[in-house]
């Protein structure tokens, strides 16, 4: 009895504890930004777009962008992730940008939505609308680019025609090779190694005590490495010496010493 | 009547000179001498009947092994190259080893290791474990040199201790360490006969020597056996180091050696060799087009078994398409690659093929000239010493290669440059791809040329004749294929994409060959053993 009672309020606990974090989910208003500095939009279609948009901004920031003009050394997967966190840091958000100086689209999604917006679904959904752009129908490729984000954030699956392509190509000639290679490995002769012959051996050895004879000494030069050489230098890696050795061999003592250690 | 020592023929007294003059080869002799000389020949002849035996010998018309038995069958095939009735016969004397090596294994038995063998080589032929060719399977005693070594003798050895360190110098005291070793290696054994391949030979040692029985033609009954045609000396050096290895290591784990730091060394002497016969079941399968021949051998006293297994290419394509399947779930499950991922993907397989292909080409060229076996290379070093108009050839072939030469290093050259820019463009592009930040460093750069040439290099190197191996062309045009698209540069990616996939299928395709050279590898051109000499390659 005690436990059914302890189960119900550990439920009441959890339902509380949902329905508080749904409505501060709710409250958050989150962004949305279209920024089409290379006029690829109409106003029309901006209003469009814009509507679409705001299907996604239940989940985090949305974000269009497009530019015409050059970005330097910096990817344009990384000018947008700057671009967006420049915007809104950390939180939540998707955004869709077109390069028409490197001619490229990238999709990218931050704080959260990136579980399920991978880097890998950013890439198939960019796969699967550049030809809208390559046919200079901008709006429809923008539409369709958070068309598909949102059938992911809602659970849904997107076409992966590409992913599937690739991966089956890659896969063949991996496992070709894995194939071969473990073949390769299993069917080689292997010869018989020193010891297994020497066993097969009739083998007799003995040997007498060993004597030892000092006949002499030698030297060998070797610095020993210095700790010290201080701290200046602002920071800079201090050179390391290059260590030489050399031999220097003396002329044998008369040390003929006889050690019979035995 | 008295022969001629030279030539056998008769021997006549020639009043003229006062000697015994040969009709045949016209040498003299002293009447004297020649009677000394017929004594002589006399005890050798007791001596050879008490070290020799009757046999029959079959002589392979085709490629000129001999295999010898001292049952009345008649042998229908030959065990070397597999061409039957033409096998000529005829009655010979043949030196008689010391000792033999019996049969333990039946040949019930032996098929049965070798269906084994093959059944788990997955992608070995169909034709392989054919019941009719695993009958073929054939007991071949092979002749074995038994080495001896040892030493009765002193071994010196220099050693050192450390003594003290004063200030960068380090003292070290010199020590002469000495011993006297008896030690003494009986039954070293390697094949006498270069129709058996070291491979194939060193791969079913060792033989239990201590079995060994003094020889008698009774044990040659329903088998056959092969000629010694090497002498003890060819594989004497290899042998003796085996021994001297085995003995100085047991010597070096004495202390004293350990705290002097000195490696002993002990130089042993041959003290006997001795003449063997050793039980080998051999089996020679022919491949589809019948120019090329596998072997598997096994050891007739311990069933070690060593074969040669080609593959057959669709069973291979079967095994890795079933590979295939879990292989692109899981791919699917972690990765999805996008284009430069892929190109670069597909540039690392063409340059991977590249390199296996290389390699292999490489292998084959050892193979086919059997420089990996050092009994065929010391019989064809003698057979070519033999021949007195080998000189004129080489001078001739010299001659040839001159006015060849010159074409063959343009082509040498356009090969070099058509693998070397694809391989340079490839590194630099992804790196580009990768970050374009790094584009204008100079290291980078001179980084990229050294890979290239390094990779270039290791390819070219193992290409005798890179010209004439068209297999190679296929992941050089996969990889030119991704640099001409570089240097396009096209809008869409669906040209990436497209062109990724033609240098993956290319190197696919590639992959075909690398099996191709694989069975060459594992098979041998038709033997000609008997008519060996001169350049197999002209």
């Amino acid at each position: 009895m005690l436990k059914k009672i302890y189960c119900f309020i550990i439920l009441i606990i959890l339902l509380v504890l949902t329905l508080s974090t749904n409505s501060k989910a709710s409250n958050i208003s989150y962004k949305i930004i279209i920024e089409d500095d290379a006029n690829l939009l109409t106003n029309a279609e901006e209003m469009e777009l814009r509507d679409q948009m705001a299907v996604l901004s239940e989940f985090g920031n949305v974000v269009f962008k497009t530019t015409n003009t050059s970005t330097g050394s910096v990817k344009s997967l990384k000018y947008i992730q700057n671009y967006y966190y420049s915007k809104f840091g950390n939180t939540s958000g998707v955004a869709f940008y077109i390069d028409m100086n490197s001619r490229q689209i990238c999709a990218c999604a931050t704080g959260g939505l990136d579980r399920i917006i991978t880097s890998g679904k950013c890439d198939t959904i960019t796969d699967n609308v550049y030809r809208y752009a390559s046919n200079k129908n901008y709006y429809e490729c923008a539409r369709e680019a958070f068309a598909q984000m949102n059938t992911l954030l809602t659970g849904g699956r997107i076409a992966e025609s590409m992913k599937y392509i690739c991966n089956a190509f890659v896969a063949v000639m991996i496992s070709l090779l894995t194939t071969y290679g473990i073949y390769l490995k299993a069917s080689k002769n292997r010869k018989a190694s020193d010891n297994e012959l020497i066993d097969e051996c009739a083998v007799s050895f003995e040997h007498t005590p060993i004597n030892v004879t000092l006949t002499g000494e030698h030297t060998v030069y070797s610095p020993v490495s210095s700790s010290s050489g201080g701290s200046s230098g602002g920071g800079r890696r201090r050179r390391r010496r290059r260590r030489r050795l050399f031999w220097k061999r003396r002329k044998p003592r008369i040390l003929n010493l006889q050690i019979n250690e035995h | 009547m008295y022969k001629c020592p030279t030539c056998g023929a008769g021997l006549v007294f020639d009043p003229k000179s006062q000697q015994l003059l040969c009709l045949s080869c016209r040498n003299k002799y002293d009447p004297e001498n020649v009677e000394n000389m017929k004594l002589d020949q006399a005890r050798e002849n007791v001596e050879l009947a008490k070290n020799s035996y009757e046999a029959v010998a079959y002589k392979c018309s085709h490629c000129g092994a001999e295999l010898i038995t001292t049952d009345e069958t008649i042998t229908t095939f030959c065990s070397f190259c597999r061409v039957g009735t033409m096998l000529d016969r005829k009655v010979v004397v043949k030196r008689k080893p010391d000792y033999v090596i019996p049969f333990s294994i039946t040949k019930e038995e032996c098929e049965q290791i070798y269906v084994k063998r093959i059944k788990k080589a997955l992608l070995a032929p169909k034709s392989m474990i054919d019941t009719q060719e695993v009958n073929k399977i054939r007991g071949i005693y092979m002749p074995y040199w038994i080495y001896t070594f040892d030493k009765d003798g002193d071994v010196y050895t220099k050693g050192q201790k450390y003594n003290h360190r004063s200030g960068d110098y380090v003292y070290y005291d010199d020590y002469s360490l000495s011993t006297e070793v008896k030690a003494s290696c009986q039954g070293i054994t390697h094949d006498a006969t270069s129709n058996f391949w070291d491979r194939l030979s060193e791969t079913i040692a060792p033989y239990s020597v201590s079995k060994k029985k003094i020889f008698s033609p009774a044990y040659l009954s329903g088998f056959y056996a092969d000629n010694e045609d090497l002498d003890e000396n060819v594989y004497r050096t290899d042998c003796q180091k085996i021994a001297e290895n085995h003995i100085s290591n047991r010597l070096k784990k004495d202390k004293e050696y350990s705290r002097y730091n000195a490696k002993p060394h002990v130089e042993m002497q041959e003290a006997n060799t001795e003449l063997a016969l050793f039980p080998v079941y051999y089996l020679a399968t022919k491949n589809r087009t019948g120019d090329r021949i596998s072997y598997a051998v096994i050891n007739g006293q311990t069933g070690k078994i060593a074969a040669d297994i080609p593959i057959d290419f669709k069973k291979l394509i079967l095994v890795a398409l079933a590979v295939a399947i879990p292989v692109f779930v899981l791919l699917n499950l972690l990765f999805t690659f996008n284009m430069p991922t892929m190109i670069f993907i597909s540039t690392l397989f063409n340059i991977l093929s590249l390199c296996i292909l290389a390699h292999q080409n490489k292998k084959i060229e050892t193979r086919e000239n059997e420089l990996d076996d050092k009994g065929l290379q010391h019989k064809i070093a003698l057979e070519k010493a033999a021949g007195g108009d080998v000189q004129e050839d080489t001078n001739k072939k010299n001659k040839k290669n001159k006015t060849k030469g010159v074409n063959r290093a343009i082509t040498l050259v356009a090969i070099l440059l058509i693998i070397f820019a694809p391989v340079i463009l490839e590194f630099g592009i992804l790196l580009f791809v990768m970050n374009p930040a790094l584009a204008n460093s100079t290291l980078l750069g001179i980084g990229i040329i050294t890979m290239a040439s390094v990779i270039t290099w290791m390819i070219v190197r193992k290409i005798k004749h890179p010209e004439k191996d068209t297999s190679i062309y296929k992941p050089i045009i996969g990889l030119l294929l991704t640099v001409a698209l570089f240097c396009i540069r096209p809008a869409s990616d669906i040209y990436y994409y497209v062109t990724s996939f033609a240098s993956i299928t290319l190197s696919i395709l590639a992959f075909k060959n690398t099996v191709d050279k694989y069975n060459i590898l594992t098979t041998r051109k038709l033997p000609g053993l008997g008519k060996r000499g001169g350049d197999e390659n002209a």
